[in-house]
């Protein structure tokens, strides 16, 4: 059945998606920071990129082996934790462009 | 609205399931927990929201960047920040649907209604008028 196989790895995808969109970010913070001759606001930059590395190499992977294993035995994949920590770390990253257009 | 059934919807029927008149039937050995398909739709559509968030923050930190003179002092700021708020409360907006999504799930009742698409495109298109009326006196100035 390829409904069973495909769900988890589109849930996947989609996480290593928000993980990338969350490094794009941080990449146009760090090219603002030198575009704009504020060296510290490469903090914010570097702040923002590890957010989106958090997300692309813990949480997403974290997720895919928890799915794949419940699915496997039938359990309830349901984790309110990680929808809470990968929402949380967008919002994060708002508050970092926000931080980064003020401060210029 | 599309009404979905949270539990007993799977290949094991025996017709398809819009040709059932009432209650899609739960077979007998249904777990007490949702189909695992509704409870990742649901999950991909929370980050489907955040990422629509990201875009729009990333939208407000290129008009910062590379378009720091609009029409007037602080309009490149205020159409930045605007921006970037309308990113994060799409994302705020994105967690509150997966969470009353999660309840409807869990309950298997219909998904609630929502009105955050209207919302965000209403807020984006007030943001894309100033810019057009920015750009305007941008031009007149000339």
């Amino acid at each position: 059945m390829t409904a069973v196989e495909t769900q988890p790895e589109r849930t996947a995808l989609a996480w290593q998606r928000t993980g990338l969109g969350v490094l794009a970010v941080a990449g146009l913070l760090g090219h603002r920071a030198l575009h704009t001759g504020r060296p510290a606001l490469l903090l914010v930059a570097g702040a923002t990129a590890l957010l989106g590395l958090a997300v692309l190499g813990a949480l997403a992977p974290r997720r895919y082996r928890q799915v794949r294993l419940r699915v496997g035995h039938g359990g309830a994949v349901r984790d309110p934790w990680a929808a809470r920590a990968v929402t949380v770390a967008v919002l994060l990253t708002a508050a970092a462009a926000a931080v980064s257009i003020v401060l210029s | 609205m599309h009404r979905l059934a949270a539990r007993g919807d799977g290949p094991d029927l025996p017709f398809p399931r819009h040709s059932y008149p009432g209650p899609v039937p739960v077979p007998p050995d249904a777990p007490d927990h949702p189909d695992y398909r509704f409870t990742l739709a649901n999950e991909r559509t929370l980050l489907a929201w955040l990422r629509t968030g990201l875009a729009l923050v990333a939208g407000g930190v290129a008009v910062a960047t590379y378009a720091p003179d609009l029409g007037v002092r602080w309009g490149s700021a205020a159409v930045a920040l605007s921006l970037v708020a309308i990113g994060l409360l799409t994302a705020l907006a994105g967690y509150r649907r997966w969470r009353a999504n999660e309840g409807a799930i869990e309950a298997g009742r219909p998904l609630p209604a929502s009105r955050t698409v209207p919302a965000v495109a209403a807020a984006v298109a007030a943001v894309v008028v100033v810019v057009g009326v920015l750009v305007g006196v941008e031009v007149l100035q000339r």
